[in-house]
């Protein structure tokens, strides 16, 4: 990727403001930089500022005042069907993009906008399908798949342009639990093969189990920008922005204050640490009782 | 074009008058601006109601879309001024196309036609501002004897609009996102480029409706004897202003003919 090799930031953001037409103040001034290659979660209560920060990385929503730069050029001075060769955008709602009668179709319209066709057209809409698990269901029409199969669609979409950056919008939102691992191992495994991945979620666990990286947005300002283990650490600073710490992170700061340490951040890594400490607890316990007179004694 | 055509509660003299006060406004305004054909006087009606639209503190949503509309205006204007027949030619673009020719005439109707345009959407949206839905439901409903169900269809759908452009905007997001390219080519092809558009947005409005169709009907909706938590009575400035308007009207009618 040419980023890497000059050594710039593919997405650069500078003092930036929104502010919509119709309503308040929805970025009040956010300056951040993400290199290519990198797996960001951006979080944050209803309202802020999310969905108004990613869009600007694509020219969807341009800078009231301040500037994005998508890999050293003026966002504001290219045209979105451009930009939408380095990024491409999953939006929420995947009925705000489903119009063909035919699955293929669908998925191949973004790349069709790029100037593919024939063999190679076909092979990247099927590896899209693929990905996203909806083979079977090629030749159908969108509009009879699940709202979750739908959501999978457009993601499929998107994938089938191939896009140094993919931004998602809450892609795992009403997604049943296998749904939503299947979707966030298509991105890690993006994600590994160089793609700049970078998704919107309300789902703490998600952000700790796949991100490097998570943006903290509250009220139009980025108040954290920081590796997830981090972030966890500021219990403050995320019940303050509306969020909850993921519950293993909670329990391994409950549990710290019992001097059982452990920050691997799962339930396995947990359980053995708990497990460990309690086996010390019983030898001591035991120790105690056979060589010390009893428990009443050590008081 | 973001037009806000919401309630703006504002709490001004003018949003205190009752709704049907500020409904015969519209309707009357409607009805002098048919009846006055020189752009003078619709101009200073519809600087009147800029002047209404600054009491109501509602200028900034107004002036917005009054922007919006002028360029809606400009083309209708021009339209009529190209087609209009009548009058002493100032001068003919296609000599061989008399029918194109554009007359002094012409040029005032055009103007005109553009300035009652204005007018009346203008006056539409100072309702909308300062009125809020449920008391014009309750107005057409008690005073104007108007169904229950089709006043509650007209509002909804006033309702609506601002979802609606809402929607129209995502979606053009959406395949702007995907490298779709609106502005494409000749007429032809621009017609086109509208599908990707146009049909998820039909998808949209369809889904919404069936869904508003269940949560009215479990809510009761139509079932017979409908009360009302509350109901609101014009005042005595309310008749005076309404007299007001019908003297207006009535003074127009007079001029006119
Ligand atoms: N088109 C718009 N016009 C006016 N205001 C808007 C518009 N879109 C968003 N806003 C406002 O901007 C602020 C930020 O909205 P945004 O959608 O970016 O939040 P978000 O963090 O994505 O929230 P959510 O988690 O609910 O998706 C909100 O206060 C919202 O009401
Ligand atoms: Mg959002």
């Amino acid at each position: 990727m040419p980023a890497k090799l000059t050594g710039r930031p593919l997405i650069e953001v500078r003092q930036l403001k929104h502010i919509y037409r119709s309503g308040g103040e929805a970025l009040k001034g956010i300056a951040l930089t993400i290199d290519a290659g990198e797996m960001i979660a951006v979080v944050g209560r209803n309202g802020a500022g999310k969905t108004t920060l990613t869009k600007h990385f694509n020219g969807l929503l341009r800078p009231t005042t301040g500037t994005v730069l998508l890999d050293g050029q003026d966002t504001a001075k290219l045209p979105v069907a451009q930009l939408a060769r380095t990024v491409g955008y999953v939006f929420q709602n995947p009925d705000h993009q489903i119009f063909h009668e035919r699955l293929f179709d669908e998925i191949a319209f973004g790349p069709r906008n790029l100037g593919l066709r024939g063999d190679e057209l076909t092979t990247r809409v099927d590896s899209a399908l693929k990905a996203v698990d909806l083979t079977d269901y090629r030749d159908r029409d969108p509009g009879e798949l699940s709202r979750g199969q739908r959501k999978r669609a457009a993601l499929a979409s998107v994938l089938a342009m191939e896009t140094a950056v993919i931004i998602l919008d809450e892609p795992t939102s009403g997604q049943d639990y296998q749904e939503s691992e299947q979707i966030m191992a298509i991105l890690q495994e993006l994600n590994r093969r160089g793609h700049t991945i970078i998704f919107i979620t309300h789902d703490m666990e998600l952000v700790q189990e796949h991100a490097c990286r998570v943006l903290l947005i509250d009220d139009g300002k980025l108040v954290i920008d920081s590796p997830p283990r981090e972030l966890f650490r500021q219990e403050q600073a995320l019940t303050s922005a509306g969020l909850r710490l993921p519950p293993t992170a909670e329990l391994e700061q409950r549990l710290a204050a019992f001097g059982i340490h452990s920050d691997a951040g799962t339930v396995e890594a947990l359980a053995a640490s708990i497990a460990r400490r309690s086996s010390q607890i019983t030898a001591r316990d035991s120790f105690k009782e056979n060589c010390s007179g009893g428990a009443a004694a050590c008081q | 074009m973001s037009v806000s055509i919401e309630y703006i509660p504002t709490g001004s003299p003018v949003h205190r008058l009752h709704a049907l006060t500020k409904l015969i406004f519209a309707l009357a305004v409607l009805t002098i601006s048919m009846l006055l054909s020189q752009p003078l006087p619709l101009l200073l009606l519809f600087f009147s109601l800029l002047g209404i639209a600054a009491l109501a503190s509602v200028s900034q949503e107004i002036l917005s879309a009054v922007k919006g509309l002028l360029k809606v205006a400009f083309f209708l204007a021009l339209l009529q001024v190209f087609f209009y027949p009548e009058g002493t030619v100032l001068f003919a673009p296609i000599p061989s196309l008399p029918g194109l020719s554009v007359t002094d005439q012409g040029i005032i109707f055009g103007i005109s036609m553009a300035l009652r345009m204005m007018v009346i959407v203008t006056s539409f949206l100072l309702f909308l501002t300062t009125t809020p839905a449920r008391s014009t439901v309750l107005s057409l409903v008690e005073y104007l004897k108007v169904p229950y169900d089709y006043a509650f269809l007209f509002i909804t759908a006033l309702r609506f609009i601002p979802t609606f452009l809402e929607e129209v905007r995502l979606i053009g997001q959406a395949q702007e996102a995907r490298a779709h390219d609106f502005s494409g080519g000749g007429p032809l092809a621009r017609l086109k480029t509208i599908f990707p558009l146009a049909l998820p947005l039909v998808m949209i409005s369809l889904q919404r409706a069936e869904r508003m169709a269940m949560a009215m009907e479990t809510r009761g909706f139509g079932l017979p004897g409908r009360t009302y938590y509350r109901t609101e009575k014009p005042g005595a400035v309310d008749i005076m202003v309404i007299v007001a308007l019908l003297s207006a009207v009535a003074a127009a009618v007079l001029l006119r003919f």
